[in-house]
């Protein structure tokens, strides 16, 4: 299989066809991307891709090595197809949590990582509903997806009940001097590219760690992160960095105190998530080693949401744990925004961060 | 252990930043037993060999934890006020015009929104003043990542009765160090983890760990609990000065009926006053204990405390002895 670089392996990844508890396609590719730069890669049960960097030289254990983890969820939200109507129309379940307020004329893709078939998510027209069901948004069980079949067997032949879809998003580059991206599950896929190059340099670059640094491409993260918890007890670390995409609410009608993260501010760095208080001692040393290499990171203003980290954190005798975040904007839609320059200043701050040791 | 509850209100450590707490625990408690580390999570443990004989101890886990409800700096305001998110349970009306202190000593006010109805109290609308004259002169002071917590207290009220915050749950880890002192000249036959936990407050986190760590037999928490004899409480049979409260269940555990049938009659042998508590409504290391692992025989010495979480909290420290001389003499039968 061809080898990705930069932007184009950020391309591939976010266009994956990959949502929770579909991961082998993707799966199936990192392997590809990786198999040859590092020492040694395995599945777990849950479906987790653990890549191997050995550790050496001074201060390695090769009896009982020290672990250090670093893991990103591969998968995608996404929707799963439960029912074919007379009509040929398809109804769907959501796959993670998504707003239904944005799914209304979205194109998706139904079917798996090896073929897919094209459909519009459709609503009743406004002019057909009905005062009370204006006041509000559809719920995504009111909803259908139109994939152009006649009737439920013509249906048939193209889908089945089971069938996963994603959104049908492009990837594109746009804005001055194309800075920013756009595509689907762009920033947690984006950080997911960032621990391939990560691999790759730290493989290439022969760097003496005192431990073995597993790198998790993880199931099932979107849908309550049940792949990290499996990865953490199968590698059983002491040390874990996860590395996540994390919602930026830079917009006209936020105000600057309402602010959690902003594209271009560099990488996000989490003090705390609705799961999970990361280890303050991690989060100043790395912090410290960002300034020393004059790459920009900033401190999460907000605590919402619910990431990896908490699973690895209290799992077997507790793990010390950190995290690293892409800010996307739109987290969740067809249309995740991220600057090319913040993924680069993050994977770079990751090589840094391995090459120098500091935790 | 009055004076020992007023040293233990004294530091501030909230969830995840309980390390000023560990310190201060660690100094007290280390002359009493064999050995005490801070495992990865932060919780300190302290572990007392029993003088049975190799194979014939048991792993019993006590569990108390040291953080205390408080907030985390997430902005700096242009006009010097700084913003915090709230971290644990906390009751923003009653901390309303609270003193609050900062890990590195400065001293604020959080302060509502001085035009929002007391209903309309949240996060949101909440700040710190600091008497900065902008964010320039709070900078100095300051910075995003800091926590601050309620300013610590302890008031002596009629009898053995005090108030004062946090007791949740310095009063556990009061009773566990006086538990590490008698222990020290009358050993008991099993091996006894006094394990003062972490990150309690935002899900019972730091004891799930420890207990995996330890793996005990039996794990016995010490915690506060509700009172049905504040005004307008809910109607609940446990009272402050009623005794040690043995925890039957809260909405997180239901204890091993065995264990709190054992405490019961060894309280009612020795003469210690206890009652029975079961709490509608809050959680407990106790829970995390008892599912930690392949599972432990879990159970609860709860301390009748009224207000829990508000400004001020109000207990009977004969209630907290008896806790302890409970814990002891169970541990002796």
């Amino acid at each position: 299989m061809k080898k990705y670089y930069g932007l184009d392996l950020i391309r591939e990844m976010s266009c994956a066809f990959a949502p929770s508890g579909c991961e082998d396609g993707l799966r199936d590719f990192v392997r590809a991307q990786v198999e040859d730069t590092c020492d040694g890669l395995t599945e777990d049960k849950a479906g987790n891709l653990l890549v191997r960097i050995k550790g050496r030289g001074v201060g390695y254990d090769a009896d009982k090595p020290a672990r250090l983890l670093i893991a990103s969820h591969m998968d995608e939200v996404g929707f799963m197809i439960k029912e074919i109507t007379p009509e040929g129309y398809l109804k769907f379940s959501v796959v993670g949590q998504i707003d239904p307020r944005v799914l209304c004329g979205r194109h998706l893709r139904i079917g798996d990582e090896t073929h897919a078939v094209k459909g519009v998510i459709a609503t009743k027209a406004i002019h057909l509903q009905t005062a009370e069901e204006r006041t509000h948004a559809t719920p995504a069980g009111k909803m259908y997806v139109d994939i152009g079949a006649k009737n439920a067997d013509e249906a048939s032949k193209l889908v089945s009940v089971g069938d996963y879809a994603v959104f049908d998003s492009d990837f594109v580059t746009f804005g001055k001097d194309d800075r920013f991206m756009k595509g689907k599950a762009l920033n947690s896929r984006a950080a997911a590219a960032a621990l391939i190059e990560v691999i790759r340099d730290l493989h290439g670059a022969a760097t003496a760690l005192p431990f073995d640094v597993y790198f998790a491409f993880t199931t099932c993260g979107e849908i309550g992160i049940k792949g990290a918890a499996v990865a953490a007890n199968t590698v059983k670390p002491s040390l874990c960095i996860t590395v996540e995409g994390t919602e930026a609410n830079d917009l006209p009608d936020v105000g600057a105190s309402s602010v959690v993260c902003r594209l271009g501010d560099g990488v996000v760095l989490p003090l705390a998530d609705q799961g999970t208080l990361f280890d303050a001692g991690m989060i100043r040393a790395t912090v410290s080693a960002a300034e020393l290499a004059g790459a920009k990171t900033q401190i999460r203003r907000g605590i919402s949401g619910w990431g990896e980290a908490a699973a690895v954190q209290q799992s077997m005798a507790g793990v010390r744990t950190m995290e690293l975040a892409l800010p996307g904007r739109y987290a969740r839609t067809a249309s995740v925004v991220a600057l090319r320059e913040d993924y680069v200043t993050l994977r770079e701050l990751l090589k840094n961060l391995l090459r120098d040791w500091k935790f | 252990m009055l004076n020992l509850m007023k040293t233990l209100v004294s530091v501030r450590g909230i969830s995840g930043y309980e390390r000023a707490v560990s310190d201060k625990i660690l100094k007290l408690v280390v002359p009493y037993v064999d050995k005490a580390w801070n495992d990865p999570m932060g919780n300190l443990i302290a572990f007392k060999k029993g003088t049975a004989p190799d194979g014939a101890r048991r792993k019993i886990m006590f569990s108390a934890h040291m953080d205390e409800i408080g907030f985390l700096v997430t902005h700096i305001e242009d006009s010097g006020f700084v913003r915090v998110e709230q971290i644990g349970g906390i009751n923003y009306v009653a901390a309303s015009y609270a003193p609050v202190t900062f890990d590195s000593g400065l001293r604020g006010i959080m302060v509502p929104d001085v035009s929002a109805a007391p209903g309309d109290i949240k996060a949101d609308r909440v700040l710190v003043d600091v008497g900065a004259k902008d964010r320039k002169e709070a900078e100095k002071k300051v910075k995003i990542g800091d926590f601050c917590a309620l300013d610590g207290e302890l008031i002596r009220l009629l009898g053995r009765r005090v108030a004062g915050r946090p007791l949740d749950d310095r009063i556990g880890c009061a009773i566990q160090i006086k538990m590490a002192e008698k222990l020290k000249d009358e050993p008991c036959p099993d091996d006894v983890y006094l394990v003062f936990s972490v990150q309690e407050e935002v899900g019972l986190r730091g004891a799930r760990t420890a207990a995996f760590g330890i793996s005990p037999d039996v794990g016995i928490c010490f915690d506060v609990t509700g009172t049905g004899d504040a005004v307008g409480a809910r109607p609940m049979a446990c009272t402050v000065g009623g005794g040690a409260a043995i925890k039957l269940k809260d909405s997180s555990v239901i204890c091993d009926r065995g264990l709190a049938d054992e405490l019961a009659a060894v309280a009612k042998e020795k003469g210690i006053k206890y009652q029975f508590e079961i709490l509608a409504a809050g959680g407990t290391d106790t829970a995390a204990m008892q599912a930690a692992g392949a599972g432990v025989t879990a159970g609860a010495l709860s301390i009748p405390t009224r207000y829990i979480h508000s400004g001020t909290e109000m207990l009977d420290l004969n209630d907290a002895e008896a806790c302890a001389e409970l814990a002891l003499a169970w541990l002796r039968k």
